[in-house]
């Protein structure tokens, strides 16, 4: 449809703002580079120069890392901007923050079709794009190289072009495309999207039958995608599951011994049958999913603590404004009197995006539910038009509204540029980019360097700062490949760096080697204990401790 | 005539599971505490038969009014409470026949009037609903913070911790299988405008979030007559719809009902005793 001139005016300012909310000073803000972001960053720079991932797998289809297999296609799409801007943390966070600017221009567009027959279809669509901009969820994960902001422009623009092809069906197979790629972007798409496919087939079947010729090259196109990851399967089956059988609650023991209290407590004298027909596996596990899937819609994660889990925290604030629980409400109240099948569509997304982070043990999960964020956002816009619509004040109400969410958006701008940075740098593993420069400028006075293993993976930082030849180290590392407790590999050694699991501190320091230097994280170190330098966060408190052995024996 | 012989029914059943083995389970103290719990039990009685009558004039419909009160009867919270020495169950009962008086009397005196008796009755006898805690003492961040931990479904499904020492806390206020009855209530209520059942819950869920015992405050129990309400809505709404797929899955949905009721009983038999028997020390007032 064409768009009025107003509409592409304020269109383009909402993509310029969305632009400048993401990309300006990426490499400081966040002020560190998380561990996954780095991982991603050396092996995309592995890849280039070698075709290989740090661990010599040739344009491996799931990138190992540590142990926890991860999507390839984020570490791909990072390749060309390493190539231009070299090693850095701004080229590694471009691909997220550029898709993320286009995921706004995106829900716009998408938000025009789902709504096309609405006369307030371009006011949804505008301001949809609008808040999404403004998300802080979506701004704390586009500003980072994280797996789902890219994810959740492939699964989004495989909904768009679905909807598209419902008109012109050559749309069916690019739509196909961006499915197929989008489960090379995340390990939860790989659940998402057949079940986004499947209600999509399910809601529009009769639209979509008259193109029978596209739905066949689409199946094609799909199987011929998906082979690589069949293939790799077989051959691995981490490949598939990676890290989510780590964090299942299959795996977590706590349903296990919950189960087993209960029996215990039924006695013995209690008939056994009973006892298993009230405590069992069925029931017991099926409370608990339902459980981390209801932990996604309290009104304290949504709107005032957030995600608990570091990096996804924003300090003092949930993964929505506050404001943005009345406009849900009235997006509600609209949904409910305007059935289509736009609604069955938005409503189905939403609690098809919860089901991954339900089957895991670490809720609720701002990180792997992500793909919701698109239907909550067309309900708050929808909320808005709503309310605005109602017979009264409306440029009282709207120039209430629009302080709210002046005042909300400022808070969140002072609590990520300010606060984190300034009071939660742990928060994203600070202080290994300034370890590293300080021991590339020392490291010559020393035969071994010892790092103890924790804070993150600090080999990789090490990789990445110091741009280690990625043939050398595929030659070079020591590696066990054994998994620690939480399901991650480690690095035993490279050159003259050892990290050093379980180091004991208080042992080690009367015990130290020869023309070694030692990296102790402040935490694992005594107050009393004072090394000749340290690295510490912005607010004055040590993160990392340097203590040395200079002599040439024992 | 038949409603009102199931609705006997439902109050005399209800009557009965609340005063079987009441002075064993949970455990009592003293011997003393037999007639409050009794008194307590009692108590329901009055609630269920002004829920009903409640219900009955709000919505119109009879089958409503009886689900509701049926619901009630076996709502997690309400069995726990009415077997205990409970001010709050007593406390509802009194809310039911001012709710009765204030809803549906149109002059405005007669409203005030049932105001000032709620409010001088639970001065002497609940007072503890009344330990509300000024807005300019507290910060907004922690009222809404409370809020929304009431209006929670951790709170509402699988955690009720507002009676930490005493209460059956690893049980939500309602069961599992009532939540897509609950949801369809809410939604039905909206679009029939019948606001003041939404609006009393969330009256009662701000007092709860400013109570200055929060957590350890049952001033939410008051909202039970109208999550009753909302639930039964549900159902009723459910049950009118003709296609035979809607009626499988509530036949579904009712088998499931049964189930859970049966995995609560069971909790609240054998596995609440050993929680209570652990910290029956802790609980400094009738239990």
């Amino acid at each position: 449809m064409k768009l009025s001139d107003r509409s592409k005016v304020i269109l383009l300012s909402i993509i310029s703002i969305s632009s400048l909310l993401r990309i300006i000073w990426i490499d400081k803000y966040p002020q560190s580079l998380y561990t996954d972001e780095i991982d991603q960053g050396y092996n995309a720079y592995s890849i280039m120069l070698t075709g290989s991932d740090e661990h010599g797998a040739y344009l491996p289809i799931s990138i190992r890392s540590f142990g926890d297999w991860k999507p390839p296609l984020p570490t791909y799409l990072t390749i060309p901007f390493i190539y231009l801007f070299g090693l850095t943390e701004t080229s590694i966070r471009l691909p997220s923050a550029i898709l993320g600017i286009a995921t706004v221009m995106l829900t716009f567009y998408l938000i025009l079709e789902l709504f096309a027959e609405c006369k307030y279809k371009v006011k949804f669509a505008l301001l949809g794009s609008f808040f999404l901009t403004i998300s802080p969820w979506h701004i704390l994960q586009s500003r980072a190289s994280m797996l789902v902001a890219i994810a959740l422009f492939f699964l989004e623009a495989g909904i768009y072009y679905f909807l598209r092809g419902l008109k012109k069906g050559k749309y069916l197979i690019l739509s196909a495309l961006l499915f197929s790629l989008s489960i090379y972007a995340y390990y939860g798409l790989r659940v998402i999207t057949p079940l986004i496919i499947f209600l999509l087939i399910i809601i529009f079947l009769k639209n979509i039958l008259k193109f029978k010729k596209e739905i066949i090259i689409s199946i094609l196109l799909i199987i011929f995608m998906m082979v690589p990851i069949i293939v790799n399967f077989i051959k691995e089956p981490d490949v598939v599951f990676g890290r989510a059988r780590t964090v299942s609650i299959f795996y977590d023991q706590g349903v296990k011994l919950r189960q087993w209290e209960l029996i215990t407590q039924d006695g013995m004298e209690y008939n056994p049958l009973l006892s298993r027909f009230f405590h069992n596996n069925v029931y017991m596990y099926g409370l608990s999913i339902l459980r981390h899937f209801m932990s996604h819609l309290e009104g304290n994660y949504l709107f005032f603590i957030g995600d608990t889990s570091s990096p996804f925290q924003i300090p003092n604030m949930g993964i929505l404004y506050l404001i943005d629980s009345v406009f849900i409400l009235f997006g509600i109240s609209f949904f409910m009197e305007k059935r289509s099948q736009s609604r069955i569509l938005l409503i189905s997304w939403f609690i098809i995006s919860l089901i991954p982070a339900s089957l895991t043990f670490m809720t609720p999960s701002s990180n792997r539910t992500f793909n919701a964020i698109i239907p909550i956002i067309a309900l708050i816009s929808l909320g808005t038009v709503r309310l605005l619509s109602f017979k009264t004040n409306k440029y009282l109400l709207g120039s209430i509204v629009t302080l709210l969410y002046v005042v909300s958006f400022g808070y969140f701008l002072k609590q990520y540029f300010i606060v984190l940075p300034y009071e939660h740098a742990d928060w994203w593993n600070y202080g290994w980019r300034e370890t590293v420069k300080y021991v590339a400028s020392n490291e010559k006075r020393f035969d071994n360097i010892i790092i103890s293993d924790v804070n993150g993976m600090p080999y990789i930082y090490f990789l990445f700062y110091n741009k280690i030849d990625p043939l050398l180290f595929q030659k070079t590392a020591v590696r066990t490949y054994l998994s620690d407790r939480f399901g991650f590999e480690h690095v035993e050694s490279f050159g003259k760096y050892i990290f050093a699991k379980d180091l004991d501190w208080q042992y080690t320091k009367d015990n130290m080697l020869p023309k070694t230097l030692y990296i102790i994280p402040a935490s694992q170190v005594g107050s009393q204990d004072k090394g000749p330098n340290s690295i510490s966060y912005p607010n004055g408190k040590d993160v990392i401790k340097f203590f040395e052995n200079d002599k040439e024996t024992l | 005539m038949k409603i009102k012989i199931l609705l006997t029914v439902i109050i005399l059943f209800g009557f009965f599971i609340r005063i079987w083995r009441i002075d064993h389970i949970p455990p009592m103290v003293d011997r003393s505490i037999y007639f409050f719990r009794i008194v307590s039990s009692l108590s329901y009685i009055g609630s269920g038969f002004l829920l009903y009558i409640f219900t009955k004039r709000l919505m119109h419909f009879k089958r409503i009014a009886l689900l509701s009160a049926f619901i009630y009867t076996l709502l997690p919270w309400s069995f726990e409470q009415s077997r205990i020495t409970s001010l709050p169950n007593i406390a509802l009962f009194i809310f039911l026949i001012f709710l009765n008086f204030f809803t549906f009397n149109k002059q405005v005196i007669l409203k005030i009037i049932s105001l000032v008796f709620l409010i001088t009755v639970y001065f002497y006898l609940y007072p503890q609903v009344l330990n509300i805690v000024p807005v300019f003492k507290i910060q907004i961040s922690q009222i809404l913070h409370n809020f929304f931990s009431i209006l929670s479904p951790e709170f509402f499904l699988f955690k009720n911790n507002l009676y930490w020492w005493g209460g059956v806390r690893d049980w939500g206020i309602i069961n599992i299988s009532l939540l897509p009855f609950m949801v369809i209530g809410i939604l039905f209520l909206i679009e029939r405008k019948k606001y003041q059942i939404i609006i009393w819950t969330l009256l009662i869920a701000l007092c709860t979030a400013l109570n200055s015992d929060f957590p350890e405050t049952r001033v939410f129990y008051l909202s039970l007559p109208f999550i009753s309400v909302t639930i039964a809505t549900g159902i009723f709404k459910f049950i009118k719809k003709e296609s035979l797929k809607i009626r499988i899955i509530f036949l579904i949905l009712l088998a499931f009902y049964f189930y859970d009721l049966a995995q609560y009983f069971h909790y609240y038999l054998i596995h609440y005793p050993q929680q209570i028997s652990g910290n029956i020390s802790e609980i400094h007032e009738a239990f």
